[in-house]
């Protein structure tokens, strides 16, 4: 599996939004990082907040990749009330 | 003809689902498929409407009464299946008597391999028993069917370590591919064993999830294929992504819609309950 498509699976619509990054010429976890949050928002049709969530978890799951171990999903939130 | 075997050891895993509605999707995206119901539970059967009285089943095939041309029906969805009863138990124990009973559905389906571009055999929860065996000798891939619950994971590389030692004693290559299942992005757990899945299996494991919907429900009690009850429900859409991807695994060409065909023997089940679609639109890609 594609890291993308995890990503779309995990956190969005699953295979329409693979289908609508592909389409935007993402096709990478770091093509999604390297967008900005209002076009990744306009993309996905949701809420900048959103977009801004969705490429945090994208960071997360790249960064797990590169350190060869892929993370739960839990930390992120549980991080910041600590 | 690329052959797909769904498999798990694990009942409840979603492998009839699977099969059916990819069966379904792959013949939306214009191929011809035969869909193959090796369960003697007939899940398969009963989820495409279809009932079974006094017609030939899968178990005339594998006795060679009949062949797979005269034991075919025509399916909701554009599917010809291949239908299954309980009696279909009785060649596990049959099969002590026959030679070679593990290539029964291997030589049946050698002399039709140009009538369809695909058939998916739906596997019994189990995969050492000789409809298995006959299952996996005949596949040129196996997918390998995994359920996003509690203790999946463990169960899945158990049967991945099944499959490979089967492939390994094989005179043929075999594939092997894994699909999740009955996901649920809400549930932690679900979204844990995914991305477990995705570290353990790689790139065997299909990009396509498919979502838990109710939509899956109602399409089996329907009798139909969920892309046929509403093809705008999100599991048509994973099954849909799903068979993009299979057909680029077999390396199935894009084909056009065009003319009229349908194969000779179809013949429509008796227990169907849903219309089918109109007449198969596209024209044989092998003429004999």
């Amino acid at each position: 599996m594609d890291p993308l498509a995890l990503l779309c699976n995990l956190h969005a619509e699953g295979p329409a939004t693979l289908r609508v990054l592909h389409r935007a010429g993402i096709r990478t976890l770091a093509n999604v990082l390297a967008t900005a949050d209002w076009a990744l928002a306009e993309l996905l049709g949701s809420s900048p907040s959103a977009a801004r969530r969705f490429a945090r978890e994208a960071e997360h799951l790249a960064r797990s990749a590169r350190a060869g171990r892929l993370e739960p999903e839990e930390g992120a939130d549980a991080f910041r009330c600590a | 003809m690329h052959v797909l075997a769904l498999v798990n050891q694990k009942g409840g895993c979603g492998k009839t689902t699977t099969a059916v509605n990819l069966a379904a999707a792959l013949s939306a995206a214009g191929e011809r498929v035969l869909l193959v119901d090796l369960d003697p539970q007939a899940h398969a059967t009963l989820a495409l409407g279809c009932a079974i009285e006094d017609e030939p089943t899968l178990v005339d095939v594998l006795r060679e009464r009949v062949t797979v041309r005269e034991a075919v029906q025509t399916a909701p969805g554009g599917v010809w299946l291949l239908p299954s009863t309980a009696e279909l138990a009785e060649f596990e124990e049959e099969s002590a008597r026959l030679i070679a009973p593990e290539r029964a559905l291997w030589r049946a389906l050698s002399v039709t391999r140009l009538d369809w571009d695909f058939a998916v055999l739906d596997c019994p929860p189990r995969v050492d028993g000789v409809l298995a065996a006959n299952a996996l000798r005949a596949a040129d891939t196996a997918v390998l069917v995994v359920e996003s619950g509690t203790f999946a994971l463990q169960g899945a590389l158990k049967a991945l370590g099944v499959l490979e030692a089967k492939a390994a004693t094989m005179d043929r290559p075999l594939a092997l591919r894994a699909v999740g299942t009955m996901f649920d992005r809400r549930l932690k757990i679900a979204r844990e064993l995914l991305v477990g899945m995705h570290a353990q299996f790689g790139e065997i494991l299909f990009d396509a999830v498919i979502r838990t919907s109710v939509r899956l429900r109602e399409a089996a009690a329907a009798g139909v294929p969920v892309n046929v009850l509403d093809p705008a429900a999100r599991a048509a859409d994973d099954f849909r992504a799903l068979a993009v991807e299979v057909r680029a695994h077999a390396g199935s060409p894009e084909r056009e819609r065009t003319g009229d065909w349908v194969l000779p023997p179809a013949r429509r089940s008796k227990g169907a309950t849903a219309a089918r679609p109109a007449a198969r639109a596209r024209a044989p890609r092998h003429s004999t």
